[in-house]
C-alpha cells in the first residue's frame, strides 16, 4: 500500500507525478467504502432474521443507501473525469480528508439508529483513524482521530443524558447501558485510548516508511545520474579508444600508396599511435580491476626519481607543444617506495599530463618529492585552470569532468585522476588536492616508503 | 584535368591523419599543404591557394571546422572552393548534420566519417574538383 503524501509533511515535494498515485488513493477508498456497503448489506439481514435483532431498520438503511449514493458518486467521477475531480495533487488530500470526515458521520449514523453504545461495531471507528494516519501521518490523523471520537461520544453521551431519542438494539444483550454512566464512560475511555493508540501506531509506521520511501528515492535518483554518467564515459571511453585506432587504421592503409621514402615515417606514426592506445587500455583495465578490488598488487622498492623523470621525458614534447616548462625538484636523499611501479609511474604520469594538459601556454608544471611523516609526498603542481571549488570533492569521481576541463580537452574520458586516487589508495597511501580557479592546481599523493636493510 | 598538379590544403589538428590523408593525395598526384589549427586556416589558405580544402571539426573546439568553413565562405576569394569535411563527429555526438539536410548552416560541399578510406577519398576529391571547374 503506497501512502498519499500531505503536502506540509511530507518527504519530498508533492509534485504532479504523485497526482496518479493519490488518484489511486481515492480509487483505494472507493473501493473499501464498497466492501462497507457490502458489510452493511449482509450485516442487516443476518441480525434482523438470522439472531432476531431489532433496531430502526429504514434509519440505518437510509444511511446505507447515503453511503452508496455518494461512493456511486466518486466512483463515476473517478472512472470518468479523475483530472476534474482532484486539478491539483493537494486537492485530492483536501477531497480524502472529506471523504474520511463523511465516512464517519456514515458511521456515526448508523451506530446511532442501531442501539449507540450498545452496538459492537463501534470498534470499526478504529478503521477510520487507521486509514488517516496512513494518509496524514501528522496533524491530519490526529484532528481526524479526535473528529471520530468525538462523534462517538457526542452519540453515547447525548444517549446517556436523554438529550436525543435512543433507538435501541434489541435481542444483543440483556439490559442497555446507555443510561448508566459507569459504563459509558469505561467504554469511552477504552474506545478513545483504542483510537488514539492505533492511530500513534499506524502513524509512527508511516513517517519511517515515508521517510525510508523519500531515502530510497533519492537513492535511485543518485543511481541512475550516476549510471548515466557512466554510460556517457563508456561512449566517451570508445571514442578515446577509436581515435588511436582509427589514425592507426589510416597510417597502414594507406602504406603501399605512399612513396617508400615516407613509409617508414608511417608505421613509425602507426606504432607511436597503438602505444597510446594500449596505455589507455591498461588506464582502463586498472581502473575497472581496481574498482572491482581483483587486482593482484606486488609491491617492490621503486626509486620515485626515476619514475619520475621518466615520466617528464615521456611528456616532453607534449609540454612543448602546450609551451608549458616542467619543473623538477627532487631530493638527492629522497628513500626509494615501497610501490608498484607501474601503479606508480601510471599516477605520476596521469597528473603529469593533466597538469601539461590543463595550463596555459607560457605556464609551468613542477614535480616534486619529499618525506613527510614517515611517507614519500609526491607532488604535482600547475599554473593552469585550476578547478572550481564546487568540482573539487568529485575531481576523483570516476568519469567525472570539470566544465571548464571539458572545454580544454573535449574528449578525454575523465578516467585519470580516479585512476590516480585508486592506484594510490591500493598501495596504502592517499591523495590530496588543492586548487584556485584560473590559477593552477596542486596534487600530491604519498606512498609508503621502502624498508631499507638499516630498518628492517 | 590541367597538367599542373591540384592543391589541396588539408586542416585538421591530428598530425597522423594528416600524414595519412597526405601520403594518399602525394600518391595520387596532389600538391599537398597542411595545417593543425583552425585558427590558423584562412592565412594558410592565403599562403597556398588550394584548390581544394579538406577539414576537419573537431580541432581547438568541438565546432572549430565549422567556423573555418563560414570563415572560407565569407571570403569572396575562397566562396567557391570546394570544402570536403571529414569528421569523428558523427559518433561522438547527437549531433546529425549532412550538406544535403544541413546546406544553409552547413556551407561544405561533402562531409565523409573518418577513418576515410583512400579510394573513398580519391574519388570524392576528383569529383569534387571537377564539379568546381
Amino acid at each position: 500500500m503506497k501512502p498519499l503524501t500531505s503536502p506540509d509533511h511530507g518527504p519530498g515535494p508533492f509534485t504532479p507525478d504523485a497526482a496518479g498515485e493519490t488518484l489511486g488513493q481515492l480509487a483505494w477508498f472507493v473501493r473499501l467504502r464498497w466492501l462497507a456497503i457490502a458489510g452493511v448489506l449482509v450485516a442487516v439481514p443476518v441480525a434482523w432474521y438470522g439472531l432476531g435483532i431489532r433496531f430502526a431498520l429504514v434509519p440505518v438503511l437510509a444511511v446505507a443507501a447515503g453511503l452508496t449514493a455518494y461512493n456511486a458518486f466518486f466512483w463515476l467521477r473517478l472512472r470518468r473525469e479523475p483530472q476534474a475531480l482532484a486539478p491539483r495533487p493537494d486537492s485530492v488530500l483536501v477531497l480524502a480528508r472529506w471523504q474520511i470526515v463523511l465516512d464517519l458521520a456514515a458511521l456515526t449514523a448508523l451506530l446511532y439508529f442501531a442501539g449507540g453504545i450498545e452496538n459492537p461495531f463501534s470498534f470499526y471507528f478504529v478503521f477510520h483513524t487507521v486509514i488517516a494516519a496512513i494518509i496524514f501521518p501528522d496533524r491530519g490523523s490526529l484532528v481526524i482521530t479526535t473528529l471520530a471520537f468525538g462523534l462517538y461520544a457526542l452519540v453515547v453521551g447525548l444517549d446517556l443524558w436523554g438529550v436525543i431519542p435512543h433507538f435501541p438494539l434489541t435481542g444483543l444483550y440483556a439490559a442497555s447501558p446507555h443510561r448508566s454512566a459507569g459504563p459509558v464512560v469505561a467504554n469511552l475511555f477504552v474506545f478513545s485510548s483504542t483510537l488514539y493508540i492505533a492511530r500513534y501506531f499506524a502513524a509512527s509506521i508511516m513517517r519511517r516508511l515515508n521517510r525510508r520511501t523519500g531515502e530510497l528515492a533519492e537513492a535511485n535518483q543518485k543511481l541512475r545520474a550516476a549510471d548515466k554518467r557512466r554510460l556517457q564515459a563508456v561512449i566517451m571511453v570508445a571514442h578515446e579508444l577509436r581515435s588511436p585506432a582509427a589514425a592507426a587504421a589510416s597510417l597502414l592503409e594507406v602504406l603501399d600508396r605512399a612513396a617508400p621514402e615516407a613509409q617508414p615515417s608511417l608505421v613509425e606514426r602507426a606504432r607511436k599511435r597503438m602505444d597510446g592506445l594500449l596505455r589507455l587500455i591498461n588506464d582502463v583495465l586498472d581502473l575497472h580491476q581496481l574498482e572491482l578490488g581483483t587486482a593482484k598488487v606486488e609491491t617492490a622498492a621503486v626509486p620515485v626519481a626515476a619514475v619520475v623523470e621518466d615520466a617528464v621525458a615521456e611528456y616532453a614534447a607534449l609540454a612543448r607543444e602546450r609551451d608549458v616548462t616542467v619543473l623538477i625538484d627532487l631530493p638527492s636523499d629522497l628513500p626509494p617506495a615501497q610501490a608498484n611501479a607501474r601503479y606508480l609511474e601510471s599516477a605520476v604520469r596521469n597528473l603529469l599530463s593533466n597538469a601539461i594538459q590543463y595550463n596555459r601556454p607560457g605556464g609551468s608544471a613542477a614535480v616534486s618529492a619529499r618525506v613527510r611523516d614517515g611517507w614519500i609526498e609526491v607532488e604535482v603542481a600547475d599554473t593552469g585552470i585550476g578547478i572550481p571549488e564546487s568540482d573539487l570533492p568529485h575531481v576523483f569521481d570516476i568519469f567525472f569532468r570539470g566544465d571548464e576541463a571539458r572545454k580544454t580537452d573535449r574528449l578525454a574520458p575523465g578516467l585519470g585522476l580516479s585512476l590516480v586516487k585508486r592506484l594510490v589508495e591500493t598501495q596504502g597511501g592517499t591523495v590530496q588536492v588543492e586548487s584556485n580557479a584560473g590559477q593552477g592546481s596542486r596534487f600530491s599523493f604519498t606512498v609508503p616508503i621502502a624498508s631499507g636493510p638499516e630498518s628492517a | 584535368m590541367t597538367t599542373e598538379a591540384r592543391r589541396i590544403l588539408i586542416v585538421d589538428d591530428d598530425a597522423d591523419f594528416v600524414a595519412a590523408t597526405r601520403a594518399v593525395l602525394v600518391g595520387a598526384g596532389y600538391e599537398v599543404a597542411d595545417c593543425t589549427r583552425a585558427a590558423d586556416a584562412l592565412v594558410r589558405m592565403n599562403e597556398f591557394r588550394p584548390d581544394l580544402l579538406i577539414l576537419d571539426v573537431m580541432m581547438e573546439t568541438g565546432t572549430a571546422g565549422f567556423h573555418v568553413s563560414y570563415q572560407v565562405r565569407r571570403d569572396p576569394h575562397w566562396a567557391k572552393t570546394p570544402i570536403l569535411m571529414v569528421t569523428a563527429i558523427h559518433q561522438t555526438t547527437p549531433l546529425r548534420f549532412s550538406p544535403e539536410t544541413d546546406g544553409e548552416y552547413l556551407p561544405v560541399e561533402k562531409l565523409l566519417d573518418k577513418p576515410v578510406p583512400a579510394d573513398v577519398l580519391l574519388v570524392e576529391v576528383a569529383h569534387l574538383l571537377e564539379a568546381a571547374d
